[in-house]
């Protein structure tokens, strides 16, 4: 790896963070490459590695949704604990200048978001009983027997006599 | 959580992959030929024993080991190196009476079963040849054994009557009907201008409306899990509720359709207005794709594959209106000392793909190495995973059968992290019940209406079993302690609507393999759609200028009837 102008092993100014991280991200790199062409193997065509390329698609159970674009970059403890610890900060800051318009807002809103809950469960209610009350009357209508239907005709039969 | 994968594999995997060319074509027919003797030989067996006499009855156990066996070394040497994944993509389920899925115990079952004259038993198989899947059902009759005619051969006495008899009287004519229907979709001229309408066109509420008048005349009621729906490569259902599946193109009836059915029958539902009774399916979806919900709005399209999954239950006898459900049995829940409650342990299990976990244990990781290597993403039972398996006829059975049961021994150790984590699911075991319509209207509703029962998966939004009522899943459980047993008939075939020669293809059921046993139902079809499906069916047996349908047809293979595993277990117990 060291060519004739580059210093020594031994010497005193040797570049050492500079070769390892180079010998490092050389090697990544290797296997890289070896992963893409492993993942190439499914389909014949020449485009590039699928791997770089991906999208969601959704082959997925359960009620967890995902909140938002889904990305492959991790984020480490410590920067996740900062963004949290900014935020609320912000939101601190956020709060005690708009407190009051804030608070007056909410309340508005707060009214109106009963209302409207209380008018649909109200529907809903309404259409229940309907939907329970009609479903007594099939009960009603067929001990009174108007549901009967007479056997008419000799039936059906199916196959023959062979096992 | 969600599976990433590129949008060129996306359209690899579900577009191109699908298109109906002959290597494809041949491959579904390969996997059709295999269900389809798979089928045959089941039957074969239970009429050799259960009606001829010729051998001691099998029981359900042995006959699920048997045409397990059967389909994975059937398969065993077909493309080979050519595709990757191919072998059995349902584990034969036996399912007697009431049992509507899931039947198949392992050959250690402790609950293990026999049939009584009478009993409808429907048999379920299925293979695949590179994720192309053909799925078969077809229900047969017990009949007491067979007694000696003129002709020297057995026969049985008499048709088989009563309620059973109209379950599978309505699959069967349901199931001819919808299949002729789909064939129909291809050579649009010739459907039957009573049943389409002008435009000749096939939708999803058409095959709903037409199956639900069957379903009347014959005084059943098609049971929810019933369905009509496409199939793609390696997305033939196995895994509904686990996970869901994208572009979902099918009728699927559930109880909520019965709810509206019901109410369609009431004096008041006339003079109310009809916006009351409408629901939004999505909104109790837990899924964020619309497309993964089912709904009837679409148009059969020739080209496609198709499932037609007919499971009729007969509700002859049962006081008053009433709604039929399904009960999940295992061998916990309402276990009691009592021999004759049935509570089978569930035996199929399905790897839910999405999830992985760091295992404790080393039999578990053991096991979940083999079930990525060895299975594919259909259902699977534990001695599939066992070297013993396939069991080889001809060799010494009572050492293969010992080596199965040693292998799920310790597989089994494994199988309980994997089902605690999720990273297996068991398919449940349901039958089917009658719930009187009193007994729930009676019943208060105080679970909340988004209440939903985990345990059961069911397809993205039908979550809520009764929506207009306001009745959870989790509530229509608790009332099931006041329920009857229903007979419950159920034709599955695979179908593909053929472009090329313009002609469907049946790769299982049909009528050489599957045809109805010999049953006689005092009811018959009526309904505004009788001229319409006699018209249909008419011309499907028209091969000239009908409507051409073409069954795949079982081997030609004799199979060896005298090495048969019963007498060795009878031995071992």
């Amino acid at each position: 790896m060291c060519t004739a102008n580059m210093p020594s092993k031994n010497s005193v100014n040797k570049p050492k963070d500079n070769l390892n991280r180079q010998r490092k991200s050389k090697s990544l790199g290797r296997k890289k490459v070896l992963r893409g062409s492993i993942t190439k193997t499914r389909s014949t065509s020449t485009e590039p590695s699928a791997a770089s390329t991906s999208s969601a698609v959704a082959l997925y159970t359960g009620a967890v949704q995902p909140t938002g674009p889904v990305t492959s970059n991790t984020l480490s403890k410590k920067r996740a604990k900062k963004i949290e610890r900014n935020k609320k900060y912000a939101k601190a800051r956020k709060f005690n200048s708009d407190q009051l318009l804030v608070d007056l807002q909410a309340k508005e809103e707060m009214d109106i978001d009963d209302d409207n809950e209380e008018d649909l469960k109200e529907v809903k209610k309404k259409s229940e009983t309907f939907v329970r009350e009609a479903l007594w009357t099939v009960i009603e209508d067929v001990a009174a027997g108007s549901f009967q239907i007479d056997v008419s005709g000799e039936g059906t039969t199916l196959g023959g006599p062979v096992f | 959580m969600e599976l990433q994968i590129s949008q060129r594999d996306t359209d690899v995997l579900l577009k191109q992959k699908n298109v109906l060319e002959t290597s494809v074509i041949d491959k579904y027919r390969l996997a059709g030929q295999v269900t389809q003797t798979c089928l045959s030989y089941l039957i074969s067996l239970i009429n050799d024993s259960y009606h001829l006499g010729e051998h001691a009855p099998y029981s359900a156990a042995e006959l699920c080991l048997l045409g397990d066996s059967y389909i994975k070394s059937a398969l065993s040497t077909a493309y080979k190196n050519h595709v990757r994944e191919k072998g059995i993509a349902q584990p034969v389920t036996i399912d007697v009476n009431d049992v509507v899925v899931g039947y198949s115990p392992e050959i250690d079952e402790e609950v293990n079963i026999y049939f009584k004259p009478g009993d409808i038993v429907t048999i379920n198989v299925g293979s695949h040849v590179d994720g192309y899947t053909a799925n078969g059902s077809h229900t047969i009759v017990i009949y007491p054994p067979g007694v000696l005619s003129e002709d020297g051969s057995k026969k049985p006495t008499g048709p088989l009557l009563g309620a059973s008899a109209d379950a599978v009287c309505a699959a069967h004519i349901a199931s001819e009907t919808v299949i002729a229907l789909l064939a129909g979709t291809l050579t649009p001229e010739k459907l039957p201008q009573s049943l389409t309408g002008a435009n000749k066109v096939v939708n999803g509420s058409l095959i709903r409306s037409i199956v639900d008048s069957i379903a009347e005349s014959f005084h059943c009621v098609v049971v929810p899990t019933s369905k009509v729906r496409r199939i793609r490569r390696f997305l033939a259902g196995q895994s509904e509720g686990v996970v869901a599946e994208r572009d979902f193109k099918g009728v699927v009836w559930s109880e909520a359709d019965q709810e509206l059915q019901l109410l369609q029958k009431s004096s008041k539902f006339a003079e109310q207005g009809t916006q009351l009774i409408a629901f939004d399916k999505s909104k109790n979806a837990a899924v964020n794709n619309s497309s993964a919900i089912p709904t009837d709005d679409f148009v059969i399209t020739p080209g496609e594959v198709y499932s037609v999954d007919i499971k009729m239950a007969a509700i002859q006898g049962n006081e008053g209106p009433g709604l039929v459900t399904l009960q999940t049995v295992d061998n916990i829940t309402g276990k009691d000392h009592s021999n004759d409650t049935f509570s089978p342990r569930p035996s199929i299990y399905v790897r839910d793909v999405t999830v992985s976990h760091q295992l404790k244990l080393k039999s578990s990781r053991k096991l979940l190495n083999t079930i990525d290597k060895s299975l594919s993403v259909y259902p699977f039972k534990l001695s599939h995973i066992s070297d013993s398996f396939p069991i080889d006829l001809s060799k010494d059975i009572k050492e293969q059968l010992k080596n199965i049961q040693s292998d799920m021994k310790s597989a089994r150790l494994g199988l309980s992290e994997l089902v605690n984590r999720h990273i297996a699911v068991n398919k449940p075991i349901q039958r089917a019940r009658f719930i009187p319509l009193q007994v729930i209207l009676n019943a208060s509703t105080s679970t909340g209406i988004n209440g939903y029962d985990a345990e059961n998966p069911t397809l993205p939004g039908l979550e809520l079993p009764l929506p207009r009522l306001g009745v959870t899943s989790l509530k229509l459980k608790t009332l099931l302690k006041s329920s009857v047993q229903i007979p419950v008939a159920r034709e599955l075939s695979t179908v593909v609507l053929n472009t090329t020669t313009n002609q469907l293809i049946r790769l299982s059921g049909g009528s050489t393999t599957a045809k109805p046993s010999w049953v006689h139902s005092n009811y018959q079809l009526g309904g505004q759609y009788v001229e319409g499906i006699n018209e249909l069916i008419q011309s499907t047996q028209d091969e000239r200028f009908g409507i051409k349908i073409k069954e795949c047809l079982p081997m030609k293979i004799k199979f060896a009837s005298d090495a048969t595993i019963s007498g060795e277990i009878e031995m071992e117990t």
